[in-house]
This record gives C-alpha cells, sequence and structure tokens, in this order.
C-alpha cells in the first residue's frame, strides 16, 4: 500500500509538491521552485521565482512566462538533484517540449505524466514509455466513448473538406488553439490544394515552433486589418485559402474580415455529436493532443506501476475502472490523508473539478 | 444498411440544402425502390412499434461489453444519447458475416425482433447485429431500435429535394406523403412519379391585402364589404373526393397539426376550396396568436394541448363551390355561396339532430370547427371607425375591406384593404440578448423581455434585433458590462435596460407564464438605465 511508502508528491493548494526535495509540479499559484510539464496556460503559470522544463519547450515556455522569468532547462532523460530527489524530464508527445516528469527518491520511482499521447504527432518528440512504482496520470479523455480515430483519417477528412469549399469559392477556417492544436492541423494539411494562412495568435506559436526546429508548411499570417473592405461587401477574399485561428477569435472583427467562410472546430471534444452541434460551426474534427481511453490503459499498463494516481479530467471513472481490473489506484481527494505527513504547512485540498470545467478545457 | 448509415454521416456533414440535396438524389437514384422508401420512412421521423426502452438496450450492451454498468452509466450522460454512446462502447469486430445488406432486410429483421416476446431471441439479434456492423451502422441500428432516429434533414427539406428530383412542385409531393402509405416499391415509384395525380388536393395561388392602415380608407366606401381581419394562419382547405389538404399561405401541408379540422372537413361536398384562418379557440372564444403558435410548435399533437387550444376554420372565401371554379364570381356571390354551403352543412347536421335526438339526445353535436367569418356593409366611414374600436374587443388585428365586385386574384391587391388597429404600449426591461450561429456568433440577433409583475420578472416577448435599431451599440455596451451568465446563445443581463415597446395586441392568456400575450412587439425606444424596480 501507498501509505506505508512515503509518498514523493501530495496535493496541496498550490498543486503538486515533493515534500523531500521541496518542490511543486505545474503549481496554481507562485511558488519558489516549479518544475513544468509543458507550457499550456493551466499548467505553465507566472509568478514563481524558479522554474525548471524541458529544454524542447523552451521557446515556447519562454513566451508564455515572459522575459523575466527566471527559466531553467533540460535535456529530455537528463538527470538532476534537486534537495536529494533525482528529477528527469522525459517526452510526453502532447506539444512541443511537453514532459512527464519521473522523481527517484531511495529507490521509489513516482512519475508525474503531465497531459500525453502516444499517437503520432510530427510537430513534437513521441511519448516515451517510462517504469513507476507509482504512476500519476492524466484523465482528460477518461471514458471508454473517446477513442480517436487515425490521424491520417482524419488529415484526409480535413483536406476534402477544404478542397469542397474550396470548389464553392469559400474560404475554410478551422478553429484550434493556438498552442499544439494549431500546428498539428497544419501538420496535416496537403500544401497542394492551396494557400495556408494563420491568425497572429497562431503565428507568434509558429514561430516558437520553427525556432524549436519543428517543419511547417508555408504560410501567411492575417493581421487585424489587412483584408480591407472587400468583405463588408460580402466577397470572400480568401476563397482558395485554409486558416488556422485560435476559437477565441470566432466571430471577431477579424474573423468577419475574411468574408465567406466555412468554420470547423479541431478537438477531442468532438467525437461527441451534441458538442459538435453546440459550437455553432459546419463541421468538426476529432483532433486531440490528449491520451484517448486506448492509450491512457497501455500507458498505464506497460508503466508497470503497482500504484496508479488518477489527477486531471474524467478522475472517478477510470480510478473505479482500474480497480475493478485489479490495479492500486485512487485520486489525490481519496489520498487527503497523505497531507498529515506534511508537517508546519497546512495545504488545503482543492476539489475534484467539476465536469463542467472540462469542456471548456483542452490543453 | 451501410450505404443508409453513410447517407445520415453526409447529411451531417452538410451545411445547406444545396450540399444535402448533392448527397441525397445519388442516395435514391443508387439504392432499390424499396430501401428509398424504408429511407423516406425513417427521414419523415416516422418508427418501428414497439420501440426498445433504452435501459433494455443498456442491459444487453452491459453482457458484452468489457465495462462496469456504472461506467456504461456515466458514458451515456457523458454523450447525452443512449444510442450513440452504446454504438462507442461496443468494440469493432466486423468480423462475423451477416446474411441481412440492404436497409429493408434490416428494417424487416428489426421490426420483428422488436415485436418478438422471446428476450433471447432478441438479446441474440442485437448481439450478432452489433458484431456485424461498423461504428456509423450501429449507431443507425441502435436509433432504429430505440425509435430515436435523427437525421440531419427536416421532412420540408426532403419534400423540396423530391421535388427536384421527380419534377413536381413540392405540394404534391407533400400530400403524397400525407396520405396514408406503407412502406413498398409502389410508394416509392408512386411518389416520384408525377403521373396520376392530376386532381390532387392542391391549393390555389393566395389573394392578399394591400395594407392601407396609415394611408386613410378609399373614397367610395359602401362600394366594400368589411370583416375582421382574424389574427390566426392563414389557410386553404382542399377537399376531394379521397382526400382532404389544409394549405398554409407559405404552401406548407398542415393537415398533421389540424385533425380536428380535417374530421370536420369531411362533412363538406367534394371539391370544395375554402380559404379563411385558421384560429385557436376556447370556451367559444378566440385565443391570442401567441396561444396557436404553442400548439403549432410541437410536431406531434398532445391531448393535452388539443384541449388547451381548439382549432377553428374561420373561412372567409370560397376557391371551388362543387368543382366548380369561382374565382372569377364577383365576391358577393361567392360570400352567399360561402354562406349557403356552411349554413346547409350547420342545417343538414341539425336535423340529423333532431331525428335522432329521440333516440340519444346527446349523440350529435355540431361540428363547431368550421365557422363563418362576419361580414359588414358599411354606409360611411363612421361605421367603419365603429367596427375599428370593436377589433380591439373581438381579439382581432383590424379590418379587411374587400370590393364587392371584384374576383379573387392573387395579384391585383388592391381588391382587398387591410387596415390594422392602432398598437398599445408598454415598459418592458430586457433581460437577456441573443447571439446568432455560425459566422453571426458574436452578433446579437434578438432580445427578450421582461415585465415586473409582483417583485418577480416576467418574460413577455422576444424581438429581432434589426441592423438599422440605433440602441444597438448601448446595448452591447451595456451586455459587456453586466452579463449575469452565458448559456449557450443566450446570454442573460441585469434587468436595468428599459425600453417602451409598442405591441399591435395585449391579450390575457392562461397559456403564457406571463399571462399575456403580445402580438408583433416592436421596440419603440429607450426609456434608459433603472435599477430593479417595479415597471
Ligand atoms: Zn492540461
Ligand atoms: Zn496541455
Amino acid at each position: 500500500m501507498a501509505s506505508s511508502k512515503e509518498s514523493l508528491l501530495i496535493r496541496s493548494d498550490a498543486g503538486l509538491y515533493c515534500p523531500q526535495g521541496d518542490f511543486f509540479i505545474d503549481p496554481l499559484k507562485p511558488v519558489d521552485k516549479a518544475l513544468v510539464t509543458h507550457a499550456h496556460s493551466d499548467h505553465a503559470r507566472s509568478g514563481s521565482r524558479q522554474y525548471l522544463t524541458a529544454a524542447e519547450g523552451k521557446h515556447v515556455m519562454r513566451s508564455r512566462l515572459g522575459s523575466k522569468a527566471m527559466i531553467e532547462t533540460i535535456a529530455y532523460g537528463e538527470r538532476c538533484n534537486i534537495g536529494g530527489v533525482n528529477v528527469s524530464f522525459h517526452s510526453a508527445g502532447h506539444v512541443l517540449g511537453s514532459a512527464q516528469i519521473r522523481l527517484e527518491y531511495r529507490g521509489q520511482i513516482w512519475v508525474v505524466s503531465g497531459d500525453y499521447k502516444t499517437k503520432y504527432d510530427p510537430t513534437c518528440s513521441g511519448f516515451e514509455q517510462l517504469q513507476a512504482h507509482c504512476f500519476i496520470t492524466e484523465s482528460t479523455f477518461g471514458l471508454p466513448i473517446y477513442r480517436w480515430p487515425s490521424s491520417e483519417s482524419v488529415a484526409s477528412e480535413i483536406n476534402s473538406w477544404w478542397a469542397e469549399n474550396q470548389s464553392e469559392g469559400r474560404c475554410s477556417v478551422v478553429f484550434a488553439y493556438s498552442f499544439g492544436k494549431a500546428q498539428r492541423v497544419m501538420s496535416m494539411l496537403d500544401e497542394s490544394i492551396g494557400p495556408i494562412y494563420v491568425h497572429p495568435a497562431v503565428d507568434e506559436l509558429n514561430k516558437q515552433y520553427i525556432a524549436s526546429g519543428c517543419k511547417l508548411p508555408s504560410y501567411g499570417a492575417i493581421g487585424e486589418k489587412s483584408a480591407g473592405n472587400g468583405a463588408l461587401l460580402g466577397l470572400s477574399l480568401f476563397p482558395k485559402a485554409m486558416v488556422i485561428a485560435p476559437p477565441s477569435v470566432f466571430g471577431s472583427d477579424w474573423c468577419n474580415q475574411l468574408g465567406d467562410f466555412s468554420p470547423a472546430f479541431a478537438s477531442g471534444w468532438m467525437r461527441i455529436r451534441a458538442n459538435r452541434k453546440r459550437q455553432a460551426m459546419e463541421r468538426g474534427f476529432i483532433v486531440s493532443d490528449h491520451a484517448d481511453w486506448d492509450e491512457l490503459n497501455q500507458v498505464i499498463q506497460e508503466s508497470g506501476a503497482q500504484e496508479i494516481i488518477v489527477h486531471h479530467g474524467y478522475v472517478g471513472p477510470l480510478v473505479r475502472d482500474l480497480r475493478r481490473r485489479g490495479f492500486n489506484a485512487s485520486s489525490f481527494a481519496s489520498r487527503g490523508r497523505d497531507l498529515s505527513t506534511l508537517s508546519g504547512k497546512s495545504p488545503k485540498l482543492d476539489r475534484e473539478r467539476s465536469n463542467s470545467d472540462w469542456l471548456q478545457e483542452d490543453s | 444498411m451501410k450505404a443508409f448509415s453513410e447517407l445520415c454521416w453526409q447529411l451531417e456533414q452538410s451545411s445547406n440544402l444545396e450540399k444535402k440535396k448533392r448527397v441525397l438524389i445519388p442516395y435514391f437514384n443508387s439504392v432499390s425502390r424499396e430501401d428509398a422508401a424504408w429511407s423516406v420512412f425513417l427521414i419523415c421521423g416516422r418508427r418501428l412499434k414497439p420501440s426498445f426502452q433504452s435501459s433494455k438496450l443498456k442491459n444487453f450492451a452491459a453482457e458484452v461489453s468489457p465495462f462496469d454498468d456504472e461506467l456504461l452509466h456515466e458514458s451515456c450522460t457523458a454523450v447525452g444519447d443512449t444510442a450513440e454512446a452504446l454504438a462507442f462502447l461496443i468494440a469493432d469486430s466486423s468480423l462475423s458475416e451477416f446474411e441481412l445488406k440492404s436497409l429493408s432486410d434490416w428494417m424487416n429483421a428489426i421490426s420483428a425482433a422488436l415485436r418478438s416476446d422471446d428476450l433471447s431471441k432478441q438479446k441474440e439479434f442485437v448481439f450478432s447485429a452489433w458484431k456485424a456492423l461498423g461504428e456509423l451502422e450501429r449507431l443507425c441500428f441502435n436509433r432504429i431500435l430505440l425509435g430515436s432516429m435523427k437525421i440531419d434533414l427536416s421532412p420540408k427539406e426532403l419534400i423540396e429535394i423530391l421535388a427536384e428530383m421527380s419534377g413536381q412542385s413540392a405540394q404534391q409531393i407533400a400530400l403524397k406523403l400525407e396520405s396514408k402509405w406503407r412502406v413498398s416499391e409502389e410508394f416509392f415509384e408512386a411518389l416520384i412519379s408525377s403521373s396520376g395525380y392530376e386532381n390532387s388536393a392542391l391549393s390555389y395561388p393566395f389573394a392578399s391585402a394591400a395594407d392601407r392602415t396609415d394611408k386613410g380608407l378609399p373614397e367610395d366606401i359602401t362600394s366594400y364589404l368589411a370583416e375582421w381581419k382574424w389574427d390566426g394562419i392563414r389557410a386553404q382547405l382542399v377537399k376531394r373526393r379521397d382526400s382532404i389538404a389544409i394549405w398554409s399561405g407559405k404552401g406548407e401541408l398542415l393537415n398533421e397539426r389540424c385533425l380536428e379540422l380535417i374530421s370536420a372537413a369531411e362533412e363538406l361536398p367534394d371539391d370544395t376550396v375554402l380559404d379563411g384562418e385558421i384560429l385557436g379557440w376556447k370556451d367559444a372564444d378566440v385565443l391570442p396568436f401567441a396561444d396557436l403558435e404553442l400548439r403549432f410548435k410541437t410536431r406531434k399533437l398532445s391531448p393535452k394541448a388539443s384541449a388547451e387550444v381548439a382549432l377553428v376554420f374561420m373561412a372567409f372565401d370560397i376557391l371551388e363551390d362543387s368543382g366548380e371554379d369561382v374565382r372569377s364570381l364577383p365576391l358577393l356571390e361567392r360570400k352567399d355561396r360561402l354562406s349557403q354551403l356552411i349554413s346547409s352543412r350547420r342545417k343538414r347536421a341539425a336535423s340529423e339532430f333532431e331525428q335522432l335526438s329521440l333516440f340519444s339526445p346527446c349523440s350529435l353535436q355540431l361540428n363547431p370547427s368550421l365557422k363563418l367569418s362576419p361580414v359588414f356593409q358599411l354606409e360611411n366611414t363612421e361605421q367603419f371607425q365603429e367596427l375599428l374600436k370593436d377589433a380591439e374587443q373581438m381579439k382581432v388585428e383590424g379590418l379587411l375591406l374587400k370590393k364587392k365586385d371584384s374576383s379573387y386574384h392573387c395579384e391585383s391587391e388592391l381588391n382587398w384593404l387591410k387596415i390594422e388597429s392602432p398598437g398599445k404600449t408598454l415598459e418592458a426591461v430586457l433581460i437577456s440578448v441573443e447571439y446568432g450561429s455560425g459566422t453571426k456568433s458574436r452578433k446579437i440577433v434578438a432580445y427578450h423581455f421582461a415585465v415586473w409583475k409582483n417583485a418577480e420578472l416576467i418574460r413577455v416577448c422576444k424581438i429581432r434585433a434589426e441592423d438599422s435599431d440605433e440602441w444597438q451599440d448601448k446595448i452591447a455596451e451595456f451586455v459587456k458590462s453586466n452579463t449575469i451568465k452565458r448559456f449557450g446563445p443566450l446570454c442573460s443581463i441585469k434587468p436595468e435596460l428599459v425600453f417602451q415597446i409598442s405591441s399591435k395586441s395585449i391579450v390575457s392568456s392562461e397559456l403564457q407564464s406571463s399571462g399575456v400575450a403580445l402580438r408583433k412587439p416592436v421596440i419603440i425606444k429607450l426609456l434608459g438605465e433603472r435599477a430593479s424596480s417595479n415597471s
């Protein structure tokens, strides 16, 4: 049982904390030492004194945390010692620079997955399967209804939709999160169909990707007012183009300047019909940078871990199903008693995330 | 089944009618007539009976699924659709070859399984089907079993596409779909063949009235007849020997939602066409339009709705009288024929009543659903003004003036004039704004208003936003800093912006939660910001 051994990580109100090494992983609040799995906003928050992150993500992490942040980087697989704990970062295959964090202390190995996926993605390093005594896994899509179609089939769906819009003289716009999802969608595009444009926010991230050595198809950026007034006349100014933009600009002036376009949303949530309908977009493409149900289970199985802690997303269902199959699985909430080991500090438990949060978050 | 599930998927991806056309027409041309007929059956929202309860299908799934009941249940909840969730949860195997191939084969087999009282046979059928089918097909299969088939094609779109495909009018297709039919090759053949429907129950073009509300009365008012401008749904009622049709002014077939009018029309002589207004009716009085709308909103009519809102066909013109086209006769003569028709029908019914009453006094009632709209002869404009005052009490929109010697003609609008009663105004507070969809998702498309009643806000109406609205910017700015909650396209805001609203009529209504029904409300002006208080 885990409680008989020392926990290398506990959950406090500032996030996952390692008492042995006195550092936090993906802290929710400003702390002294922050180890950050990747540069998505729900994992990398500014304000901490000192950051450690994987070298592959240094450009994106810098643009997320600002020029003043003190960021140290470490290559995937390289080890360092923090307060007696042996720490290393390993590729998580989620987005550029994403890492699982491996902790080793007195023979105990704990791995925090961060966000991850195992499917092929040319815009970041592939997932590395680790072995651990305790594996802390995300579970954003931890229900068996979430099973992703192959990248090839989604890519051909997107490209044929693009070609179809083009034949009607309409611009195609895929709304995808600027960091990770946008680049992944770009990597699926068939450049021979037509020109590719992006929103300035995507362009910003693309530059970091290119600086980090990632290959993207050639593209142009559309600024706030580059299209002029033609759109007001109902003309489609980019009738042959594919445009990638963050979902937040859907319906904005920036979008309106594109003239007539067909909107689509790229997300794992598009697996569910009701979600597709709710988006008020013409199409929904199933593109996720998280593990689906099968990937989660495979990674958990192959981690060889005796103990699994489910941390992020659909926690309850995965914990229960793992237990049913004989795993020693739990959530941090059900391990609340571990906090008593943390003397002097009395961090409060933050509540399990409620169901409705998940729909907004896909990062 | 494969072709049909592929069709459903393609329709789901098609954002407009043009695209749906490009998917559906090749489908109909490539499948057998019988499969096409079954597809029409499913698109029209018909279902096999009886259907499975979703709990039954869940229990079946629990037996073959590697997941426990709770996980199945959580998955169904997350998807919000049992048929879809179960289609996802059953693993793809496609190993076993099923002898069933076409949609017709499947529908017949499903129908037999649904009617079977042998649970283990049902189970065996469902399990082997799940094994044989791919995910999209499983979704259709589950939905057919549960009677919850959803297809992204409305009956109206189907009618339009079939009309184009077969070179018939949309009205002809609508009539054929409305008639009693069973799925068969012959049915689909007849549906797309343009012959054999010469004497069908189509409507005539509708005559319309020119608006004279703000232009004053015509000079020779004595050459006109006046009648109420009823506030309902304009319709033509067509009675043929073997079919009855009720058409809205927009060319929509309303039969399904007007069953009591259909049975009332059965008493009419064959080949009769009447023009009139469908009204909601209760306790010998007309109901506000909003109540009628409530009843028409639901496709299938519940007994409760028909008890709350009875329907009346208020006839005001006759276009065909026992097979004779009377549209070119003068209005006065048509009015005579119409009143004879309706009162003779009454008389006949009444005399039958007298005979029957000896035996069973209560067995026969006059059919109250077919009424004659009263007509007024005017001597001078003062009489007209008197009538217009009564209009409000009558709960009508105003008056129509129709030239006594005019024929029924859809082109010459000047034969019919309408004069609406002056509207009423009230103060209402803006409680929420509604955003559009697609490319309009950042644009406010409608406003929702409420009034204070006993310290409680009660929603009274929704008004479409116009680009010319001068208060648009003010509202947009107010919304930015006073949003309470956004739910889908609806954004509720602090109830502080007060407007003056004008409405054609404000009528009390038991069916509306506010207790009043507003007719064609428009915003007059922004009165200002007021902290929550009574208005
Ligand atoms: Zn995340
Ligand atoms: Zn992430």
